[in-house]
Formats: structure tokens, C-alpha cells, sequence
């Protein structure tokens, strides 16, 4: 079943002259379970195609479907609570909220919403992206990977439809990379988390199920392997 | 232009808004700190121009001997740092005595001025030259001005041996006879002349106050005969006044002086060298000006820096990537500092000129606006037209505040240039942030780092929820620059408060003046005084007499209508028991030490006052006071109306007592001596206490006779009936603010027995015609007077409109200065507050997307910038209001002493606070919302966003 399908999906940036034409009618769809990983090279539209999955930019025209409903039909505030509720998203460069420990940046998402923190989940998640005793650590007494863990915990606290990853690994060494990898591959697998990659890591993408390669804002391949 | 400085005007353009905000900042500043001085000089130029006008220019003084005056006077030729000198020679000292009893006998005989440096119109300003009251200065040898008092009084000789004598009533062309050459032996007793001359008496002028520096004052003379320069050969004393240039400190002043009259024997001229720049220690009015300048200053100059170097530091904070990245290109330390410094001079050159026009354009309109306040303050004649007070500084002061403003300017930007110094590559390349926690929020989460608990939710997140939280560790974040926005606010509301409280007290405190007898005031009055030393019944009759005058002048002034005269004096008598109350006693027990003249039965010897009106106005009070037909007198039975209130004024309030208890009659005294007095006896009987006078006044006893030695006449007076309360047509008279029993008579018992009465004074009542000009209607009023009377007479004109008026002006303008002052303390906050609020948000940019991006809406969002706003306006709020309270507090006890007002705070103003707070923080948070509104989560989320 698709939990995700995008439609003729167009962005222009600019006007005029200067515009650029970042995706250029994109259709494309991912199944619960996937995971995809999308790779292209730089300026390619990969990142905004992930920006207009997970519902942070507004699209030119075309349509985004979760779970079968047009995303961007929702207000700002609406839209807001979809991000929050049906997507994680893990950046590079982690972002995280520097004025919050672990704990407080990874229960986020369920905090905005108002809602309790499953306190056994919260435990279960710190523990398994080997966080137990840096939960009351501010993100700058971090390194880099246990950062990374940190943002990958944020995306996955509130179980959301889909986990959207920016080059994860584009800011680690091998080490960490390995390891992050390996925990976003354990929640595809043991949780049938659906899992969107953005890459141009060779090894990333070779974990994937299914391979999209994008170039100048067009889909130019869309494999599936094994 | 190189490369840093279109790199620094370049970040300048981009971000407009701060750029503006702080070069706004700068103009405030640079425009108050100006306005600050250039009032203080202005006012100081005014102080000076009014000390020269009523104390003359003179910087030094001396009275010298025989033995030094040659060479003193000498060197004063000669000298050049003498600008102006000028003096006058002291022919002797003689004793007058006189048949009118002139309260001081020892008259001072001095030249005319002599002028030894300078024009002659210079050298007479330096001190206060009298006025001619009638004919002219003496010019040549042998003619003599005396003071007006002397007018019409013979001068006999007293067999001192140094005595004045007068060929009979001195007048313009008589004959006096003066002794020269007699010193004053250790200082009091007169030595003997070596000669004696005649002058013909060719003018009288008005002495002015002895106090003053005046031409005429002596400190050993009570009177001041006047001859022509160069008409003595011997001086016994010669009084020179010296105004220098080129010595620009007390210290060289001093040393100038010490060698041509000797080590600290000479005088200065305190409170005009204060006025000039060479204060010494002790100097209060320079002081307190500079004082004020210095606090008032200082604040400003915190206050400047504060704003400033906050934004500054606020523009390095946004650019420390940029900076870091500079640095890693190879830009020097010092480049990048000078980037910084760079952005502050651009600023500078754009907010210190018109900084400048705008404090003195601020100051110009400030003092033609309060014209009549300055007025009221630095001018001894008033007029119509208000002149106010010129504009005055210097263009090295204008030079001078521009150079403080750039240090001021450059020293807030100093600290932030060198930490954009600082900042490394690495700094650029990091895309964390270095964050810094308050020391509070840090222990609390290294606390939950060693227990593995949670730290306790923030106030604001219980209230608040997450956005609270957030608000919270931003505000913990960015607590430095929270209490630069905490301190502003809290100043403001003082500031506000305060000059609520100016307004209320001053406007409480003038009430409080016309509620003791401003009521029922006439618009201007008229005084007339007779001061004529002669018996009761010849001083009574003279001031009777006096009418005729107070008609003229009333006739003269067109915009005035007279109301009917009345003629205050005083007598002496005895009231039977039961005439006094006990809360008279009391009172008379509290003002004469328990020689209150009042037996416990309530009876009284002593003196009372009394106001006597013509027969309309009595018909009037008796009506008024319910007494039958209005009785008018013979002479032999007088009636009299008992006035019963007297204000009781103690250390800070004023109360009403009713001093008589019931009055039927009193009987009447002359006393042979115009001096002694009534008193009763421990047995109740009256006694005559004289007073005898020994040493000119200095000391003197006491002796007590019998009423039947001492008293020349009697009569008795009925009192028909008695006044609860001061009527209107006395209000002018003072009557009931005295510590004398008062009593209102008809005019016609003066008329029959002028003798019994001590009748010095005639006040006219005037009311204004209604579009009148109250000052040009007093001074005619007063042009009248002086012309008209003459002799003993001496004239004043108490014009009420014109001093409510000043004393509105006065008040008024102190309000403007206090409103002028927190207004723009106020903008400085608002920069304030706005520049750090504007740019947490422009600072976090990056977080604002990622928090959004992870789903918190817009409405969190807003929650979460109202949550930090709230706090800042909170605690601005709480420690304004707190503080506000206590400077009301201090106002009002420093008030307090002078007028008895009860504490309130002024609650309009403490709404306008805190409205103005909730106006000002909801303003920012407007225009956060807007620019977050406006930001691009997708731009902000790239990483390469520098």
C-alpha cells in the first residue's frame, strides 16, 4: 500500500529570469515498509523533493498524498501538526535545539503535540541509539554522532508514517556513519518504519530496497532491488 | 574603499532596520546628553548675568588702609590681568542722632566712584550703584547725597565729638555739617575727627539692602552719605573693586591678589567666580548645577552605551560566522576589529550632527516656550512679554559634547569589535553554536546530568507548556542582553512614575498655598507703609493721611479696579477674664513661650491687631457677624468686631484655632514709649514692659512699671459681635496669619482718636480688568506708586496673578524637563528592547526552522515569543514599579518638609507605565512575528546559509 504519492510535483524558485526550476514534474510513490533511498548529484532537487514530502515547503503545483490525503490542502497550522505527528525528519547537520538536552530535543515532536511522553518508549529509544546517561547533556556536549543519534531519536519518538533523512551520514566519519546507518535500518526493519534516504554515498544507497536517482528536477531512474 | 569598509557598509544596508534603531539611538543620546548641557550652560550664562545685575561683576574687594592703599592702588593701575577697577574712599565715620529715632546710628562718609581701570560705565557695574530717588549724584567738591530716610529729618549734634548735625529738616539744598577723619576704633566705638566740613545735600537715593554687595553697604554703617570723587584728601579706609582677565582659577585669582593686598586679606566674590568656572570647595550653586549635570549625564551615558553597545554586540552575535570566516581567509585580528569600529563611526557620522542640531533646536525651543518660567527664575523685573533666556554655549562645548558622543559611541562598540576579533575558523566552520546558559539554568541541568531526573519544569512551561519551556532557555540563553531589556523597561516606568509624582506634589502643593489665604486674594494689592518715627497719634494720622495717595496711584493704572482700602496697625490693651479662650492661651503659651500675656481666666494684656475698614465694609461685617446696628464712634465708646481664627502653623501642618472665648470690651493704651509693651503680672494685673536700649540695639533691660506711669492716653472699645472666619474683603491683609490677636474696627475710631492706634500700613485691593496683562498691569501699578509717594512712604505691590502664573511656569517647565527626560529614556528602552528582540530572532533563525520543521505551528510559535516577551515586560514591570514606589517615596519626604501633602502614588501614570510597557513589548513581538512570518524554513535549513 502507498503511504506516500506525489503527483506532477513542480517547484520554482524565483520569478522571471532568475527562476529555477529545482523539480520539474515529479510522480513518484513509496510504499509503508520502503525503504528508498534517492540520490543525484549536487543541486539536483533531492533535497527539496524531501522538504515537499515532509511537508515544510509548499509546492508550485502538483500534490503530495499521505496516506491519501493532499498535504498541502492543510492551513499552516495543520500543517504543522502533520509534521509533527507523520514525519521525522534527520538532517545533516543534525539541528538540533541547542537550549534543550537529549531528553527534551527527542520528546519534542510529542511534546508540541501535547502529549504525554511514553515514558517506556522514551527509555526503549535512549537506550537502543546508546544515549543512556547523556540524557540531561545540552547538544554541545556532544560529538557529532551522538548528535546525529539524537535527531535520528527526535524522528522516531512519535512512531510518525514516514522518517525523511538528508544525508545523515554526509557530516560523520566511517564509524558513525556505520552506525547510523545501521540504526536507521534496524527501525525499517524491526519496525517497518518507511525510510527516505537522501544520498550520494555508494554505500548508503546500496542498503536501500529501492534506488531513485534524480537529476536537473527529473526522475531518471527508479530501481528496486532484491 | 578597501575592502572591509563596503564589507561593513554593505552589512549596515542589509540590515536596515537595526542600522536605523541604533543610529536613532545614537541622535537620542547625543541630543539629550547636548540638551543637558546646553541648558546647564544657558542657565549657568543667565546665574552669572543675574549675579552681575543685582551684585555687581566684582571678583575681588578690599577696604584699604592709609598705609597700603598707594601701592595697592598703584599696582592696580599697572597690573595686567586688571580688566575693570574702580574705588571709593572713606572719608570717616560720624555719629548722627536725630529727632526721628533712626533705628541705626553710625553714618559712613565715602566718595562717589572713581574709576582706576576700564570705562566708567564698566567700573560702576561692578558693584550695585543706589538709585537717585531725588536730584542728582554729588560732582563736585563740597555737595554730599544722603539716603531718602534722611529726608526731612534734622540732624542735631549728639556731643560724640564725630557727630553729623543738619542746619534743620534736611532737604534738597540744606546744609550739613560732617565729620572727617574719625576711624572706628576696634570696630565699634568712633574715634576723633581731625576736621569737620560743610556739603550741600544736592541728592537722596534709595540704600539698597545691606546684605548686598552694594556700593553703599558697610558691615559698620548703617547709612551711607555720599560725596563727590576726589573730594577727600585723607582717606581713613579706600574700598577698591577689581574684575581680572586671564586668570582662569580660583587658585590663580588667589595667588594675583595675595601679593597686591595681602595673603587672604581681601574678599571674593564667591557666588560669581563659582558662576565663572573658579568654584572653590564650597561653592553650592555651581555645584549642585554641575551635579545635576554629572548624574543626569552619567545616566545618559549608561544608558547610551548600553543601547549601543547592544546593538553592536548584537551585530558581531549575527556575524560570527562571517567573522570566522574572514579570519580563516587570512583577515587580521585587527582588521576585523576595525570592521566593527568602522560600522560605529559610519553611525556616528550620520547620528552625532544631527544628535547635536536636535539637542540645541530641543533646548532653543525648551527655553522660548518656558520663557516665562526663566523669567520668573533668573530676571529681577518682569514685563508682559516673556524674554526668557538666551541659548547660550560655546562652540567648543558644542565640539567638546560631539567628541564625548563619538567616545561614547566608540567605546560601546569597543567590546563587541574585540570579540568579533576573536572569533576563530573554526567558529565559521561549526555549525553549532557555542551556547551559553544563565549560571541558574546551567546547574539546574547539571544537577539532572548527576541524578538522571528531569530538571524542574521553568515557571513558564508550567504556564505555557513547550513554547514556555523554549522561552525560558532562550531567555536563560541570552540573559545579559534580557537584563540590558529588563533595566531599560524598569527605568522607564521609574522615570514615568516619577514625573507623575513631580506632576501631582507640585500640583498638591500649590493648592495647598492657596488654601492658606491665596482664597478671596484680589488679583494685585497694593501696600502702602508709613515708616515714620514719631508718636502713635502723628504716625497715625500721617498714614490716615496716606489715603489721599493710595486714591492717586489707584487712579493712575487703567486695567485695575480698585476695592476699598484698609489701614492695618496694632494696639495695646487689656481684655477682661473670660475674653481669651483656652485654645488662645495655648496657642499665645506656644508662640511666646509661656509669656503669653493670657491669665487662666482668660484674661489678656498685650498687644492686638487690627484692620480698619471704611463704613460700607463694616455695615457689610456686622451684618455679617449678626451684630445689631452698625455703630459708628464719637471716640468715647469704640466698637470693634473680635476676628476668631488664627493659623496655627506647626513643623508640617497647618491648623485653625479660635482664640477668643467671649469678648465684651477691651481698653486701650497709649504708652508713652512706642516700645514697651503690655503684660500681666503673675497676679493678673497689667503691667508696661519697656525695653531700654543700650549700645545702638546691641543689648539693653528690661524694666517694668506700673500702666498708670506709662500710659499718655486711654480709651475703651465694645465689641459688638465676632467674625468666625477671615471675610473676603481682608483677605489681602494678612490679618489671621499672624501669632496676634485680631480685631476689625471702623475707620471713623481711627479718625477720632489716631492716638491710641499704631496705624503704619494701607492695603488697596485691585482687580483685574479681564483681558488685562497681569505683569504690565503690576509694574504700572508699581510705576505709579514710586512716583507718587514720597517721604516715609514706601510702596509694594503684591501681584498674585503674576505669581501663580510664575509659579505655574515654573512647575510647568519642570514637568516638561522630567516628561523631556523619561521620553527619551523611554525611546532609548523601546531601541532597546526592539534591537534585542528583533535580533533573538534573526539569531535563531535556523532553530525557528528546525523547530518548525519538526511541526511546532504557528501558534506555539507566537506563544513561545509572547512567553519571552511577557517575562521581559514582567520583570521590567516588577522592578520599576518596586523602585518607583520608593523614589515616590523619597520625593514625597523631601516634599513633606516643605508642604504637608499625604502620600499617594500617581496612579494615572502608574497606568501609563505599565500600558506603555505592554505597547512596547507587543510593538516587538508584532515585528518578530512579522520577520518569522516571512522566514523560509527550506533557506534557513541549508547548511551553507552564512
Amino acid at each position: 500500500m502507498d503511504i506516500l504519492s506525489i503527483e506532477h510535483l513542480t517547484k520554482v524558485y524565483g520569478t522571471g529570469p532568475a527562476a529555477v526550476r529545482a523539480l520539474d514534474d515529479v510522480s513518484l510513490s513509496i510504499a509503508a515498509g520502503e525503504f528508498v533511498a534517492i540520490v543525484g548529484s549536487s543541486g539536483s532537487g533531492k533535497s527539496t523533493l524531501m522538504h515537499l514530502m515532509g511537508g515544510v515547503d509548499r509546492p508550485t503545483s502538483g500534490t503530495v498524498r499521505m496516506n491519501g490525503e493532499d498535504v498541502y490542502k492543510r492551513s499552516d497550522e495543520q500543517l504543522a501538526v502533520f509534521r509533527r505527528r507523520e514525519v521525522g525528519l534527520v538532517y545533516q547537520f543534525y539541528n538540533l535545539i541547542p537550549v534543550l538536552d537529549v531528553e527534551e530535543n527527542i520528546t519534542l515532536p510529542v511534546r508540541m503535540d501535547g502529549r504525554k511522553v511514553n515514558e517506556q518508549r522514551l527509555a526503549t529509544l535512549v537506550s537502543s541509539l546508546g544515549l543512556r546517561g547523556f540524557e540531561h547533556h545540552l547538544p554541545n556536549q556532544l560529538s557529532g554522532g551522538q548528535q546525529q543519534r539524537v535527531a535520528i531519536g527526535r524522528a522516531l519518538m512519535n512512531s510518525p508514517a514516514i522518517v525523511l533523512a538528508d544525508e545523515p551520514t554526509g557530516n560523520l566519519d566511517s564509524k558513525n556513519s556505520a552506525e547510523i546507518m545501521r540504526l536507521l535500518r534496524a527501525s525499517n526493519k524491526d519496525l517497518h518504519q518507511t525510510l527516505v534516504v537522501i544520498t550520494h554515498d555508494e554505500d548508503v544507497a546500496l542498503m536501500a530496497q529501492r534506488v531513485i536517482a534524480i537529476e536537473d528536477g527529473h526522475v531518471v531512474s527508479d530501481e528496486r532491488r532484491g | 574603499m578597501g575592502v572591509f569598509a563596503s564589507y561593513t557598509l554593505r552589512s549596515l544596508r542589509k540590515n536596515r532596520t537595526r542600522t536605523v534603531v541604533t543610529v536613532i539611538g545614537v541622535i537620542l543620546s547625543t541630543a539629550l546628553l547636548t540638551g543637558v548641557v546646553a541648558t546647564a550652560t544657558s542657565v549657568a550664562a543667565a546665574l552669572l548675568g543675574r549675579t552681575i545685575e543685582t551684585e555687581g561683576s566684582w571678583q575681588v574687594f578690599d577696604s584699604l588702609q592709609p598705609a597700603e592703599a598707594d601701592s595697592a592702588l598703584g599696582r592696580l593701575a599697572t597690573e595686567t590681568n586688571v580688566a575693570t577697577a574702580m574705588d571709593s574712599q572713606v572719608a570717616g565715620f560720624a555719629s548722627y542722632a536725630s529727632d526721628a529715632d533712626l533705628s541705626t546710628t553710625l553714618l559712613a562718609i565715602q566718595t562717589a566712584p572713581r574709576v582706576l581701570r576700564g570705562s566708567a560705565d564698566q567700573a560702576r557695574r561692578l558693584t550695585v550703584m543706589p538709585t537717585v530717588r531725588s536730584g542728582r549724584e554729588p560732582e563736585a567738591p563740597g555737595e554730599v547725597m544722603l539716603p531718602v530716610t534722611f529726608s526731612g529729618v534734622t540732624l542735631a549734634d549728639d556731643g560724640s565729638g564725630a557727630s553729623a548735625a543738619s542746619d534743620g529738616p534736611i532737604e534738597l539744598g540744606s546744609t550739613v555739617t560732617l565729620p572727617l577723619g574719625a576711624t572706628l576704633v576696634d570696630g565699634d566705638s568712633l574715634g576723633t575727627p581731625t576736621t569737620t566740613r560743610s556739603f550741600t545735600v544736592v541728592g537722596f537715593y534709595v540704600p539698597q539692602h545691606f546684605l548686598r554687595n552694594d556700593f553703599t553697604a558697610f558691615e559698620e554703617a548703617g547709612a551711607t552719605a555720599i560725596v563727590s570723587p576726589n573730594d577727600v584728601s585723607n582717606p581713613v579706609l579706600t574700598r577698591v573693586w577689581v574684575s581680572t582677565s586671564g586668570l582662569s582659577t580660583r587658585d590663580a585669582l588667589k595667588g594675583w591678589a595675595a601679593p597686591i593686598f595681602g595673603e587672604e586679606d581681601y574678599y571674593l566674590h564667591g557666588q560669581l567666580l563659582a558662576l565663572q568656572g573658579m568654584a572653590s570647595d564650597e561653592s553650592t550653586v555651581m555645584e549642585s548645577l554641575s551635579g545635576m549635570v554629572a548624574v543626569i549625564g552619567g545616566v545618559i551615558v549608561v544608558a547610551a552605551i548600553g543601547m549601543i553597545g547592544n546593538s553592536f554586540s548584537i551585530s558581531v552575535a549575527e556575524r560570527t560566522r562571517q567573522f570566522g570566516l574572514l579570519s580563516s581567509l587570512g583577515a587580521s585580528k585587527r582588521q576585523l576589529r576595525r570592521t566593527v569600529l568602522l560600522e560605529a563611526v559610519a553611525i556616528g557620522v550620520v547620528g552625532i550632527p544631527v544628535g547635536l542640531a536636535a539637542g540645541l533646536a530641543g533646548v532653543a525651543a525648551m527655553l522660548s516656550s518656558s520663557a516665562r518660567a526663566f523669567d520668573a527664575m533668573f530676571r529681577s523685573s518682569l514685563s508682559g512679554t516673556a524674554q526668557g533666556i538666551p541659548l547660550v554655549i560655546s562652540p567648543a562645548v558644542v565640539a567638546g559634547m560631539a567628541a564625548a558622543s563619538f567616545l561614547v559611541l566608540l567605546a560601546s562598540a569597543w567590546a563587541p569589535a574585540w570579540r568579533a576579533s576573536r572569533v576563530s575558523a573554526i567558529d565559521a566552520i561549526r555549525q553549532q553554536q557555542d551556547i551559553r546558559l544563565s549560571k541558574r539554568t546551567e546547574r539546574a541541568i547539571e544537577k539532572a546530568q548527576a541524578t538522571g531526573k528531569a530538571p524542574r519544569a521553568p515557571l513558564l512551561e508550567r504556564i505555557a507548556g513547550l513554547p514556555g519551556l523554549l522561552a525560558s532557555r532562550n531567555l536563560s540563553r541570552s540573559s545579559s542582553r534580557g537584563r540590558t531589556v529588563v533595566v531599560s523597561l524598569a527605568l522607564s516606568v521609574v522615570l514615568i512614575v516619577l514625573s507623575g509624582a513631580i506632576s501631582l506634589y507640585m500640583g498638591r502643593a500649590m493648592d495647598v498655598g492657596s488654601d492658606l489665604g491665596a482664597v478671596g486674594r484680589s488679583d494685585i494689592s497694593l501696600t502702602i507703609y508709613n515708616r515714620q518715627e514719631a508718636d502713635q497719634g502723628t504716625v497715625s494720622t500721617e498714614t490716615l493721611s496716606l489715603m489721599r495717595d493710595a486714591q492717586a496711584i489707584s487712579e493712575q493704572v487703567d486695567d485695575l479696579t480698585p476695592g476699598s482700602a484698609i489701614v492695618n496697625g496694632a494696639l495695646e490693651v487689656t481684655l477682661p477674664a473670660g475674653s481669651v479662650s483656652a485654645d488662645g492661651r495655648a496657642f499665645l503659651a506656644d508662640y511666646y513661650a509661656g509669656d503669653s500675656g493670657a491669665a487662666e481666666n482668660g484674661s489678656y494684656a498685650g498687644p492686638m491687631l487690627v484692620s480698619f475698614v471704611d463704613d460700607n465694609t463694616w455695615a457689610e461685617l456686622c451684618k455679617e457677624a449678626g451684630a445689631g446696628s452698625a455703630t459708628t464712634t464719637d471716640g468715647t465708646s469704640m466698637p470693634a468686631l473680635a476676628l476668631n481664627v488664627l493659623a496655627w502653623m506647626e513643623s508640617n501642618s497647618v491648623r485653625t484655632v479660635a482664640p477668643y472665648g467671649t469678648p465684651t470690651t477691651a481698653t486701650v493704651y497709649e504708652l508713652r514709649d512706642a516700645q514697651s509693651t503690655l503684660l500681666l503680672d503673675s497676679g493678673g494685673g497689667a503691667l508696661v514692659q519697656t525695653w531700654e536700649n543700650s549700645d545702638g540695639g546691641a543689648s539693653g533691660s528690661q524694666r517694668q512699671t506700673s500702666i498708670d506711669d506709662a500710659a499718655v492716653d486711654s480709651g475703651t472699645i465694645t465689641f459688638v459681635g465676632t467674625l468666625d472666619s477671615l471675610p473676603d474683603q481682608l483677605a489681602n491683609t494678612g490679618l489671621t496669619s499672624s501669632s496676634i490677636l485680631p480685631v476689625i474696627m471702623p475707620r471713623s475710631a481711627l479718625e477720632a482718636r489716631p492716638n491710641l492706634f499704631s496705624a503704619t500700613s494701607i492695603v488697596v485691593p485691585f482687580s483685574l480688568a479681564e483681558d488685562a496683562d497681569p505683569f504690565d498691569a503690576g509694574n504700572a501699578l508699581e510705576t505709579a506708586a514710586n512716583a507718587t509717594v514720597s517721604g516715609n512712604a514706601t510702596a509694594y505691590v503684591n501681584n498674585n496673578v503674576a505669581q501663580n502664573e510664575m509659579t505655574e511656569a515654573i512647575v510647568g517647565l519642570f514637568k516638561l524637563l522630567v516628561t523631556i527626560f523619561s521620553v527619551v529614556c523611554l525611546l532609548i528602552a523601546v531601541a532597546n528592547v526592539f534591537n534585542t528582540l528583533s535580533t533573538s530572532i534573526i539569531l535563531r533563525t535556523r532553530e525557528f526552522a528546525v523547530l518548525q520543521s519538526v511541526g511546532l505551528g504557528p501558534k506555539g510559535f507566537r506563544r513561545m515569543l509572547v512567553a519571552e516577551c511577557a517575562s521581559y515586560a514582567l520583570r521590567g514591570l516588577g522592578i520599576g514599579l518596586v523602585f518607583s514606589v520608593g523614589v515616590v517615596v523619597l520625593f514625597w519626604a523631601a516634599l513633606r518638609s516643605a508642604v504637608g501633602v499625604s502620600f499617594e502614588l500617581p496612579w494615572g501614570y502608574v497606568a501609563g507605565a505599565i500600558a506603555g510597557v505592554v505597547a512596547v513589548l507587543g510593538l516587538s513581538v508584532a515585528y518578530a512575528l512579522r520577520r518569522s512570518h516571512a522566514l523560509n524554513i527550506v533557506e534557513a535549513l541549508r547548511a551553507d546559509a552564512i
